[in-house]
C-alpha cells in the first residue's frame, strides 16, 4: 500500500470517527425528526438530544410535533424522556428498549412559531375526519358539524314520499263506493220489504181462499178481484227485486273494479316505499360521520384521531418499504430464527400525561414484534383521574399457551361527569369498552379486529322527547342514534413475523360505522316490507270479507225473486181455480167477469 | 484534485506498459464494488478494503461507477441468486449464526439483492480479473503504439493546457512519491 492510499483510508476512517463523535447526536436527532415528520406530516422538533452510545442511552429534553391541521397549534409534546438501550442488541440490528420513561405528556399546546406542514399532511388524514366532513358540508355547510343533525327531520324525509302515495287516494274512493252502495243498498231493502211484506198478505189472502165454498158468482167475482190485486202488488214487487238486482251487479261490479285497484295501488306502494328506502340510509351515513367526528373530539380529543392517523401513516411508510421490489433495487429480507431476542422489544414504557387536571399514567411491559419470543405475558396498565371520573385498564396478553390468543380489555366509566353535550342534542351519559380479538396462524402471522365502544346513553326524557321530534321515523332515529352512541371506532390489524415493527394496524372507523348502519336499516328496511305486506294482507282480506258480505246480500235479492216467481205461480194456479169455479156457478156475470179479469195466461 | 489524479494515474498505468495486473484488478474489484448495494456495512467494508489491496484505486472507483449505471439491469437475477443462498436449508445455520454476530448484521446479508451483489461479485472477481488483464496488455501492446503515431495525438500533446498538467504531475510526483 503506497502513502497515497494511507492517506485516503485515515481521511475515511478519521472522518467516520469525527462524525460519530461530534455528529452522532445531531444525526440521531435529525433521523427521529424524519421519521415523526413522514409520521404526522407536519414539523417535528426534537430538543436536547444526547445519545450515549457506549452507556446505551438516549435522553432527550422535549420533543413536540406540530399539528398539521393547525399549524400555530402542536399537536403532542413530550417531555423529559429517557430511553435505556440494549447496546449488545443494537450492534445486532435489534432495538430492545430495555426501559423507557417520558413525562409531561401534552396535547395542542400553542406553538412559539407556525410549524411547518409537509404537501402530503392533507392526504394523510384519516378517512373519518374526511367522511365527517363530507358529511357536514352535504348536510350543514354554514352552520358546522353539530348543525348536520338538526337537520335530520323525519317529517320532512317521509312527508313528500307519502303524498306520492296512491293507496290511501284509492282506499278513500273505495271507501266512498262502499258507503254509497250501502246506503242505496238499505234504502232498496226497505222498499223492496215493505212491497214483499203487501204481496206476499195479499197472495196469502188469495191462497187462503176455499175455492169449494164459494157459493155464488158474486163471492167468486170479489175473490177474483182480490187474486188480481194480489197479482198487480206480485208483479210490482218483481220489477222491484228486479231492478234492484241490476243496480246491484253493476255496484258489485265498481267495488271489484274499485277493490282491484287498492290493491293494485297497494302493491305499488309498497315496492316504491321499498325503494325509497336507500335515501334516508345515505342521510342517515352522513349523519353517522357528522356525530362521529362530534363524539370522537370532544371525548377523546385530538389524541385518538391523530394516533389512528399514526397508524396509518407508519402502515402505509411499512407497506411503502414492503412493496418496493428487486426492480427497485431494495430486494427482499430473509430472516433467520434462533436468536433469543426479537427485532424490537421494549421491556418496560412509563409514561405520564397531564392536561386540563386530568393525569393518566400507564405502564407497557414486554411489548415485541416477535410472538415466538414473548417470554412473559405483555401487560399494559392505565389509570385516568380526572375529578369524579376514574378510568381504570388493565389488559394481560399471553402467548405462551397454545389456546386461540385472545386478548380483551375493558375501559370502563360510570360517573356522570363524562357526559356529552351537544348543541341542540340530548346530553349522553355512558361507558366505554375496548375489545380485541385475533387469531395467530401457523406461519405467525396474527390477524384480529379491534372495536372500541362508547354504550353512551340518552336519557328517558330525552329519548321521548327525540322519538317526539322525529316521528313518524322517531323509532328509525332513535335505533340510529343507538348505534352511533354504541359504536366509535373500531378496525382490523395483522402482525407478520419478521417485519421491522411487526405491528399493523388498520382503521376503518367510517366504514364501521357505515355497515353498522347498513345492517340496522337493511333490517328496519324489512322490518318496513313486512309490515307494509301485513297491511296489504289485512286489507285485502276486509275486503275479500265485506265483498263476501255484499255477496249474500245479493244472493238473498236472488232468493227473493224465486220467491216471488213461485207466489206468482201459485196465485196464477189459485186464480185458475176460482175462474174453473166461477164457471160451474153459472150467470151471466160471467163474460163482464172475464173481461174484466185479466188472468194470466189469456 | 483527487479524482483528476486518479484519473492520470489510471492513463499512466495504462500507457506506461509496467503493472497490467493492478490495472485489470482495479477493475474487476470495481465491478465487485458495483455489484453490492451501498448503504450497509458490507459495501463500506469492502470500499475501505479498496485502500488497502494492491490495486489501481483509479480503476475501481473509475469502473465502480460505470458498472453502477449497468447493475440495475441485473437486479432481477442477482434477487433470485441471492434468494436461493438464502434460503438454501444447508446454507440456512451459517448465515444465522453469522448473522447474530455483532455488527455482521449490518451488512444486510440477508438482502437478496446484497448477497446476490456479494455472491456474483465474488464468482466474477476471477474471470473478471483475467479478462482485464487481456484486455489491457491488448491496449498497451497493439493500441497505445497506433495511437501514439497518429496525428491527433500528437496535436493532443501540442495543447497549452496538456504541457501545463503534465507539469504539474510531474512535480506532485516529486512532492509524493507513489501517489502517482
Amino acid at each position: 500500500m503506497n502513502r497515497g492510499k494511507r492517506i485516503i483510508f485515515l481521511l475515511i476512517v478519521l472522518a467516520i470517527l469525527v462524525f460519530s463523535i461530534f455528529f452522532k447526536d445531531r444525526l440521531v436527532t435529525r433521523a427521529g425528526e424524519r421519521g415523526l415528520e413522514a409520521i404526522f406530516g407536519a414539523q417535528a422538533d426534537i430538543l436536547g438530544l444526547r445519545f450515549q452510545p457506549l452507556r446505551g442511552k438516549i435522553s432527550l429534553e422535549g420533543l413536540a410535533v406540530t399539528d398539521a391541521d393547525a399549524a400555530e397549534r402542536n399537536l403532542f409534546e413530550l417531555g423529559s424522556t429517557v430511553i435505556d438501550l440494549n447496546l449488545n442488541q443494537l450492534l445486532r440490528r435489534r432495538m430492545v428498549l430495555e426501559e423507557v420513561t417520558c413525562r409531561g405528556l401534552r396535547f395542542g399546546a400553542e406553538r412559539m412559531s407556525p410549524g411547518r406542514v409537509l404537501e402530503t399532511a392533507s392526504g394523510a388524514q384519516t378517512g373519518a375526519q374526511t367522511g365527517a366532513q363530507t358529511g357536514a358540508q352535504t348536510h350543514a355547510p354554514e352552520r358546522g358539524p353539530a348543525a348536520g343533525v338538526l337537520l335530520l327531520s323525519a317529517r320532512e324525509l317521509v312527508a313528500d314520499r307519502f303524498e306520492s302515495l296512491e293507496s290511501s287516494v284509492r282506499l278513500q274512493e273505495l271507501e266512498e263506493i262502499l258507503d254509497s252502495s250501502v246506503s242505496a243498498w238499505e234504502e232498496r231493502r226497505r222498499g223492496l220489504e215493505e212491497e214483499a211484506r203487501a204481496a206476499s198478505s195479499a197472495a196469502e189472502e188469495v191462497l187462503a181462499i176455499k175455492v169449494e165454498e164459494l157459493g155464488s158468482p158474486e163471492e167468486a167475482a170479489r175473490a177474483l178481484q182480490t187474486a188480481d190485486r194480489a197479482r198487480r202488488l206480485l208483479k210490482d214487487s218483481a220489477e222491484t227485486v228486479r231492478q234492484a238486482g241490476a243496480d246491484s251487479v253493476r255496484e258489485k261490479r265498481r267495488i271489484e273494479e274499485a277493490f282491484s285497484a287498492v290493491s293494485a295501488s297497494l302493491t305499488a306502494d309498497k315496492e316504491a316505499l321499498l325503494r325509497l328506502w336507500a335515501a334516508p340510509m345515505e342521510e342517515m351515513k352522513g349523519i353517522a360521520a357528522v356525530l362521529l367526528e362530534s363524539l370522537l373530539e370532544p371525548r377523546l380529543g385530538k389524541a385518538a384521531r391523530y394516533a389512528v392517523r399514526a397508524l396509518e401513516a407508519a402502515s402505509e411508510l411499512r407497506d411503502g418499504r414492503k412493496n418496493t421490489g428487486a426492480r427497485r433495487g431494495r430486494g427482499r429480507e430473509v430472516t433467520f430464527s434462533g436468536s433469543p431476542y426479537p427485532g424490537f422489544l421494549l421491556r418496560r414504557l412509563e409514561g405520564s400525561l397531564e392536561e386540563e387536571g386530568r393525569l393518566v399514567k400507564a405502564t407497557l411491559t414486554d411489548l415485541s414484534s416477535d410472538m415466538e419470543l414473548w417470554g412473559r405475558p405483555a401487560r399494559a396498565e392505565a389509570s385516568w383521574r380526572s375529578g369524579e371520573s376514574d378510568i381504570d385498564l388493565t389488559g394481560v396478553l399471553d402467548l405462551r399457551s397454545s389456546a386461540e390468543k385472545t386478548l380483551s380489555l375493558t375501559l370502563s366509566s360510570s360517573s356522570d361527569s363524562t357526559r356529552l353535550d351537544l348543541e341542540h342534542w340530548p346530553p349522553l351519559a355512558g361507558r366505554h369498552e375496548f375489545e380485541s380479538a385475533f387469531a395467530v396462524d401457523r406461519q405467525k402471522r396474527v390477524e384480529g379486529n379491534l372495536r372500541i365502544r362508547a354504550d353512551m346513553q340518552v336519557e328517558q326524557g330525552d329519548a321521548d322527547a327525540l322519538r317526539a321530534q322525529h316521528a313518524p321515523l322517531g323509532r328509525i332515529v332513535e335505533r340510529g342514534f343507538a348505534h352511533l352512541t354504541e359504536v366509535i371506532v373500531g378496525g382490523t390489524y395483522t402482525a407478520t413475523p419478521g417485519g421491522e415493527i411487526g405491528l399493523k394496524l388498520e382503521s376503518n372507523l367510517k366504514e364501521l360505522l357505515d355497515r353498522a348502519l347498513e345492517a340496522e336499516l337493511e333490517e328496519l328496511g324489512k322490518e318496513l316490507e313486512r309490515e307494509l305486506a301485513a297491511v296489504v294482507k289485512t286489507e285485502e282480506e276486509d275486503n275479500s270479507r265485506r265483498l263476501a258480505a255484499l255477496s249474500g246480500e245479493w244472493q238473498r235479492l236472488e232468493d227473493s225473486r224465486t220467491a216471488v216467481a213461485e207466489l206468482e205461480k201459485a196465485l196464477k194456479k189459485q186464480s185458475e181455480s176460482i175462474n174453473n169455479r166461477l164457471l160451474r156457478l153459472g150467470g151471466g156475470a160471467l163474460p163482464e167477469a172475464l173481461k174484466q179479469l185479466k188472468l194470466p195466461g189469456n | 484534485m483527487m479524482v483528476l489524479k486518479w484519473v492520470f494515474g489510471l492513463l499512466r498505468a495504462l500507457t506506461s506498459g509496467r503493472k497490467p495486473g493492478e490495472v485489470a484488478g482495479g477493475a474487476a474489484w470495481g465491478l465487485l464494488l458495483a455489484l453490492v448495494p451501498g448503504g450497509n456495512l458490507l459495501w463500506a467494508f469492502l470500499f475501505l478494503l479498496t485502500f488497502l489491496l494492491s490495486i489501481n484505486v483509479a480503476a475501481a472507483l473509475l469502473l465502480a461507477a460505470a458498472f453502477r449505471l449497468l447493475v440495475p439491469l441485473a437486479d432481477p437475477l442477482l434477487d433470485r441468486l441471492g434468494y436461493a443462498l438464502l434460503t438454501l436449508p444447508a446454507l440456512r445455520p451459517f448465515f444465522a449464526r453469522l448473522l447474530e454476530l455483532p455488527l455482521l448484521n449490518f451488512t444486510r446479508l440477508n438482502n437478496t439483492l446484497v448477497c446476490g451483489g456479494l455472491a456474483a461479485g465474488l464468482l466474477l472477481l476471477g474471470p473478471a480479473y483475467f479478462g482485464f488483464r487481456v484486455l489491457v496488455v491488448a491496449f498497451q501492446e497493439r493500441i497505445l503504439a497506433r495511437l501514439a503515431r497518429s496525428r491527433a495525438y500528437k496535436w493532443f500533446l501540442k495543447l497549452p493546457l496538456v504541457g501545463k498538467l503534465s507539469l504539474l504531475l510531474r512535480r506532485l510526483a516529486r512532492l509524493y512519491p507513489g501517489s502517482v
